[in-house]
């Protein structure tokens, strides 16, 4: 019995992408629009199961680390809550708010005036020189929302 | 002897102030643990595109030279190496540090990388133009194999796991097909708005280099640090200069290495340093003093890490190869300043390029001058916890990213990469063979479908890709590096069974211990 130990998950979700991409570049009205792309996924493909049967033939075991996905979900959630509040709040006050709480909730212990005041105070002094970097030395338009 | 035409050109006063500023704060990004010469210099770029290229440039050389030495100060003094090049540099410097001799061990540090940095642009100097000159024999297919070269060598050196390394290559290059065919022009794989234009190399560098760093530096956030500060004694730097000079061997080893390693395309500081270090360390009348605090091996290290930076661009500059992953970042400079390696940079575009390298040959200077004064206070950048360091990061990717094309499109691709590569790495893929896919591929399927398209109206395309003789050495090439990689990884599986074997043996023999 294969006993589905995490580098196999992993070799097996390489493979299984592969396979995915070299189905996307077959079947079209014009192949030549998409030969480089499926020469690449036919490679792709076939290191993939390369990996995959030395993984399953136990020739090979990847060293896989811990992925500690619950301490970062909070950082995900605030990288796509930050997509979508630069257009709705505009571009500096989303950046704001999204390092305001990138830097207080992964503050080391500490009392919470103190974890609030660290983190706007580096918040409004880094928005502050990126304002200067960008709109005015650069004149870079930026996304303007609500606020700015 | 064109270089001493332009070096006026260094000395202008934007192109110096470039200099200045991009050597100090190279210097500090260095020092600053978890911010790679590789993510610096990515995140470099999108402030470069409102400058001239030859500035652009400049200021990217001057960062790209100086975070490799910069590196050391983190590792010397709290023993964490600011850049995996500094790794060797830390196995005396911190010894060093702790032994009280700190300053001297930074002296060393500064001193070799002007040594070994100086005899590594001259090689750029002397051997760039004729392998230039060569690179006009290339056509199509020769073209064609260099890139797939460059993909094979760098995936091979890539990560230690060879299968890994071409896998992220192939996918590279797969990214780099997303959006419009490069000959006939037909769309794409363009599955939502925000993939019409394709991916932006920019855009992948930051996401690829900056995002995977930012996670990791926010999950080993809040734990409590145990670096402890060694201080800074006084040293005359005329002692360590004089010292340093008389520490032959180690510089002689350390400036070769460093060298050699750099012209080979992928294999970077890290791999120059610690291959120096183990040379010198063998051929020591007393291999006993090495990681207890021997000079030497600072020496040899530091000197090898900065002799590769020259080198490193010779194959970037004249077939578009890369020596190492910050080359690679750098090889995205020169093509969004509209500049493709070749002989042109050298005839079309020689002002632009020769001040460029002559930039880096005063940079050397500078970061040597700037480094001895300034290292007493960048270790005061290594005290930045990882939570703000990773909040700011975000916000300067973002920022980077959305001014090179005023995209949110490129926002969102910047950031998905980025997440999507931190996750890959735990599983063992690195970043740098993807991130040369991505840029080599666009080159690579325009050659091939030229080349296709000429070997058609020929003898056929089988015989115009696979014959000739610089195509034949670069196939060769190409088997060559995925043969030799994949007899090392068989070697280090190997070792590492030996290894498990060995400790499951050693437990059975504690069992059997405790149970009589």
């Amino acid at each position: 019995m294969i006993v589905l130990k995490k580098p196999l998950i992993a070799s097996l979700s390489v493979f299984i992408l592969s396979a995915f991409l070299l189905y996307l570049c077959v079947g079209h009205e014009t192949p030549e629009v998409y030969l480089f792309p499926l020469i690449v996924s036919i490679a792709l493909f076939l290191l993939s199961g390369f990996l995959l049967t030395r993984e399953l033939l136990g020739i090979y075991t990847s060293d896989i680390e811990a992925m500690g996905l619950l301490k970062l979900l909070p950082v995900l959630g605030i990288f796509i809550a930050y997509l979508y509040a630069i257009e709705l709040l505009g571009m500096y006050s989303s950046s704001m708010l999204a390092l305001f709480l990138i830097a207080f909730i992964y503050h080391p212990p500490a009392t919470l005036t103190e974890r609030i005041k660290s983190s706007a105070l580096v918040a409004v002094l880094f928005i502050g020189a990126m304002y200067i970097l960008f709109s005015v030395l650069l004149k870079v338009q930026t996304p303007m929302g609500l606020l700015m | 002897m064109e270089f001493l035409q332009y070096f006026g050109e260094v000395f202008t006063l934007t192109n110096f102030t470039i200099l200045v500023c991009g050597t100090i704060g190279g210097l500090l990004l260095g020092a600053t643990p978890g911010l790679s010469p590789t993510m610096a210099v990515a995140l470099l770029i999108p402030f470069t595109f409102q400058m001239e290229p030859t500035t652009s440039l400049i200021l990217l050389g001057a960062v790209y030279t100086s975070t490799v030495a910069g590196g050391a100060v983190s590792g010397i003094l709290v023993n964490i190496p600011g850049a995996p090049a500094n790794i060797a540099t830390v196995m005396d410097g911190h010894p060093m540090a702790k032994n009280g001799r700190a300053t001297e061990a930074l002296h060393y540090c500064f001193i070799s990388s002007l040594i070994g940095g100086v005899v590594g642009v001259f090689l750029l100097i002397f051997f760039t133009p004729p392998l230039a000159d060569l690179a006009l024999k290339f056509g199509p297919p020769e073209l064609f194999w260099m890139s797939i070269f460059g993909v094979t060598i760098i995936a091979s050196l890539g990560g230690g796991q060879v299968t890994k390394g071409l896998i992220a290559g192939a996918l590279g290059l797969w990214i780099s097909t997303i959006g419009y065919n490069p000959v006939l022009g037909e769309e794409r794989f363009v599955f939502t708005e925000h993939l019409a234009g394709g991916v932006h190399i920019i855009a992948a560098l930051i996401g690829l280099f900056a995002i995977p760093q930012v996670l990791t530096l926010l999950q080993n956030s809040g734990k409590k640090s145990e670096v402890q500060m060694n201080s800074l004694e006084n040293h005359s730097v005329l002692k360590s200069f004089r010292y340093n000079i008389s520490r032959v061997r180690a510089l002689t080893i350390g400036t070769v290495v460093g060298s050699i390693v750099g012209v080979i395309p992928g294999a970077g500081g890290q791999i120059a340093g610690l291959v120096a270090y183990d040379q010198t360390r063998k051929s020591s009348p007393d291999p006993s003093k090495f990681g207890k605090g021997e000079p030497d091996g600072v020496i040899a290290a530091e000197s090898a890490n900065n002799a590769m930076v020259g080198p490193s661009l010779v194959p970037l500059l004249t077939l578009g190869i890369p020596g190492s992953p910050t080359a690679a970042v750098l090889l995205g400079g020169l093509l969004i300043n509209g500049l493709f390696p070749g002989p042109d940079l050298f005839t079309v575009h020689a002002k632009v390029t020769w001040t460029f390298i002559d930039s880096l040959l005063v940079g050397q200077v500078l970061m040597m001058i700037f480094g001895l004064s300034i290292s007493r206070y960048s270790r005061f950048v290594t005290r930045i916890p990882n939570h703000m360091m990773a909040a700011t990061v975000t916000v300067l990717a973002v920022f980077g990213t959305y001014s090179v094309q005023n995209s949110m499109s490129d926002v969102l691709v910047m950031l998905s990469l980025g997440v999507m590569m931190f996750f890959a790495a735990k599983i063992g893929f690195s970043p740098a063979p993807l991130v040369l896919g991505l840029i080599l591929g666009k080159l690579t399927e325009t050659n091939f479908l030229q080349g296709r398209m000429i070997g058609d109206s020929m003898d056929g395309a089988w015989s115009y890709f696979f014959s000739g003789t610089i195509n034949l050495i670069l196939i060769t090439l190409c088997v060559l590096s995925i043969v030799f990689s994949v007899r090392g990884e068989i070697r280090e599986t190997k070792a590492k069974r030996e290894k498990e074997r060995l400790q499951a043996l050693g437990a059975q023999e504690n069992q059997d211990g405790a149970a009589l």
